[in-house]
């Protein structure tokens, strides 16, 4: 396989999570889009200039990361909110869902918004399949503070529950 | 971190079912949980949080933001344009630029009036280092050597002690006669160990492919009598040096020397044998500039340009990306190959001179900004989002509901506009083909340069199918949903390509327009509840024309 085919085969596989992640770090879709897709063309750029990449995925989200909050400092207005808990409440959101799993998702959604924007990033992070190591050098932290601040979500996220 | 007896912390739990532990924490944890029902639980209930997080995951972040894009753009598009840009000045600027086609900024080089300043480029050919020139240089004789399908020719290999002739691409090895093999089979090894392709070894892509692969290397780039001489030197591997040389006026590659640890091997074009360039056309009808032109221009008097060293230029361009709605017009004018662009980025200037500089009797113009005569002529009615008029027609409405909001309409036309955008500029690009290469002027073009205008078609047919397949994979959907007729069966195109590239022109520019009232850019003029249908038809059209327009190119 080439390595347009193997970047490629990655970006058909992780761009649609680049792309939420991305919008979760308050980028606009048509952004969050051009940003996704420039992570892959960097990832092809550094692969073919002979960077060793060991794990892809943490890559792509590590560029993706620091790529997003360089954008949004630049972005002119509000941030982007997908506007959650209109969607869940709202009719249009998935009939599949009954009201009570609703309600338990739109506590869940008020809790992780409660987090501390550290905590949010390393929960966002350990859900896309990042490792602490990882988390910690994409964040610029160090490995035992990605699992206090783990923890401490973990433990919030419980409490909010109730 | 060493477990004790005691309950590990709710971070070590957490850590544990992470397996960011050690091995002998990990091993210590796991004794523990065995024994310990309250710590167990704990465990537990971290699992329980985070399958619940796993749970918002796709109940919120997936089915409450907006969903991705589909489809995604063509990401080897992407690659393909990141590769043609070496020693990029700046990575997202280049990316950009490639994302928003000239076109986007029609408005800059529209009829402005603006005095005719005309500037000449002083075009340096080798202002870039050896290493980005000779990169292009390969890279470009690379892509010709797989666009056009050569006549096969022979080569003549030499050694210090040894000649043999064979032919210049060899699949297997098995019909070449004994004494030949045997040099044959003496020299692979070595061209193996090399790392350099024994198979087609006086090619572009065979150096190009060697090149790539050297960690360490130094190439020097010379130009001189209708050559360049490209060579490459290195301290690592079996082969120490290599210089192939290239004709420019194709490209081709007529000789090449490797230098081996102890052996040198010196290939060139076997005197029979027939490049490209020298490939007889069907008797009689090649023009005299084309049958054995000598490679070092002939001084004396200028014959007239013809329309074969037109078609390289446009082999140039569709190389460079060049022949998308980029405002650049190619003339014949006496014994030059004029071309000319207004209001072209100087950066763009360069970049395109510096390529079209290698061709023969190709003169270069670019002004500043001129008059209406070089407007473009893929402009799209369809003016950029924030220009829309006020809408009149309902259908965008219509639409939009259809979709699901805002968001998704804007979404819904981004991409629509587009896609149109693309459709045009490749249904301009085969109708200036058309138009350039008349019947009458393809009739004297030899054998491989008909091929090579085939393929240029054949490339923008492709493209063009291809993106009215997505637009209607898009649209119809949401049009019959809103109650549009299907279309009605309609005739294959048949005639030739250049009557086709006209009619494609058309038809595209009829969707153009119809696509435009239903996206709300312009107000509509026809009765609101016939547009759908209209749309409809008229998208089915352009699909079947398209369809048996490369079917028709295809069969050529």
């Amino acid at each position: 396989m080439s390595l347009q085919d193997q970047v490629a085969k990655l970006f058909e596989e992780t761009r649609d999570d680049v792309y939420r992640y991305l919008l979760t770090l308050g980028l606009h879709p048509p952004q969050a889009q051009e940003a996704a897709q420039e992570v892959f063309l960097r990832l092809y750029s550094s692969a073919k200039k002979g960077e060793q990449i060991r794990n892809p995925r943490a890559w792509i989200f590590r560029v993706a990361h620091n790529l997003g909050l360089r954008l949004r400092g630049q972005q002119q207005g509000l941030p982007f909110d997908a506007d959650v808990e209109a969607r869940l409440a709202g009719a249009d959101s998935n009939p599949e869902q009954s009201l009570l799993e609703r309600e338990r998702m739109l506590r869940f959604h008020r809790a992780v918004e409660g987090l501390s924007e550290q905590q949010r990033r390393c929960l966002l992070l350990r859900l896309e399949g990042l490792r602490y190591p990882e988390i910690g050098e994409t964040l610029g932290i160090s490995v035992s503070a990605v699992g206090e601040f783990l923890r401490r979500a973990i433990a919030r996220l419980k409490k909010g529950e109730r | 971190m060493r477990f004790p007896a005691r309950h590990p912390s709710e971070e070590q739990l957490l850590s544990y079912a992470d397996g960011e532990l050690s091995a002998r924490d990990a091993g210590s944890a796991r004794i523990h949980l065995a024994s310990c029902w309250e710590c167990r639980a704990k465990l537990e209930e971290c699992e329980r949080i985070i399958a619940e997080c796993v749970r918002y995951r796709k109940a919120v972040l997936e089915d409450c933001f907006p969903p991705p894009p589909a489809p995604w753009c063509d990401i080897y598009e992407r690659f393909a344009s990141l590769d043609a840009t070496p020693g990029s000045a700046s990575f997202s600027r280049r990316v950009v630029a490639w994302l928003r086609p000239v076109l986007r900024s029609s408005k800059a080089w529209a009829p402005a009036a603006a005095a005719l300043l005309v500037a000449w480029i002083a075009v340096d050919q080798f202002r870039n280092a050896p290493s980005v020139r000779a990169a292009e240089l390969l890279r470009r004789a690379a892509a010709s050597e797989a666009l056009v399908t050569s006549k096969p020719r022979k080569i003549q290999v030499r050694t210090r002690t040894r000649q043999f002739t064979r032919p210049a691409n060899v699949v297997s090895f098995e019909k070449t006669g004994t004494a030949e093999r045997e040099a044959e089979e003496a020299l692979a090894p070595l061209f193996e160990k090399a790392r350099y392709s024994w198979q087609n070894p006086l090619s572009a892509q065979a150096f190009a492919a060697w090149r790539d692969q050297l960690g360490t290397k130094q190439d020097e780039v010379r130009a001189g009598s209708g050559i360049y001489q490209i060579r490459t030197t290195t301290d690592s591997g079996e082969l120490l040096a290599a210089t192939i040389k290239l004709r420019v006026r194709d490209l081709n590659a007529i000789e090449g020397t490797l230098e081996f640890r102890g052996e040198t091997v010196e290939i060139s074009e076997a005197p029979e044998s027939s490049g490209i360039a020298v490939a007889p056309g069907p008797a009689g009808t090649a023009s005299p500039a084309e049958t054995g032109r000598p490679v070092t221009p002939a001084a004396g008097e200028p014959a007239a340009a013809t329309p074969s060293d037109e078609l390289r230029v446009f082999a140039l361009l569709r190389s460079a990306g060049a022949d998308l709605g980029e405002p650049i017009e190619v003339t014949r004018s006496g014994p030059h190959v004029l071309v000319s662009g207004v209001g072209v980025t100087e950066e763009r200037r360069r970049e395109l001179a510096a390529q079209l500089i290698l061709l023969p009797r190709v003169k270069v113009e670019f002004s500043e900004a001129g008059p209406a005569a070089a407007a473009p002529q893929a402009s799209s009615v369809t003016p950029q989002a924030s220009a829309r008029a006020p809408r009149q027609s309902r259908l965008p409405a219509d639409i939009e509901r259809q979709l699901g909001g805002r968001a998704s309409f804007e979404q819904f036309s981004d991409q629509i506009l587009d896609w149109n955008e693309a459709l045009l500029s490749r249904a301009h690009a085969l109708r200036r083909l058309a138009e350039r290469f008349p019947p009458a002027s393809e009739s004297v073009l030899a054998e491989p340069e008909k091929q090579l205008l085939a393929n240029l078609r054949r490339a923008h047919a492709a493209a063009l199918h291809e993106t009215a397949l997505l637009i209607e994979a898009r649209v119809h959907p949401v049009l019959l949903a809103l109650g549009a007729r299907p279309a009605s069966p309609l005739d294959r195109f048949a005639g030739s390509w250049q009557a086709g590239a006209q009619e494609l022109v058309a038809q595209a520019r009829r969707l153009d327009a119809n696509l435009a009232v239903m996206l709300g850019v312009v107000a509509g003029e026809q009765a609101v509840e016939d547009l759908p249908s209209q749309l409809i038809s008229s998208l089915n059209r352009l699909r079947l024309t398209a369809e048996s327009y490369s079917g028709l190119t295809a069969a050529q």
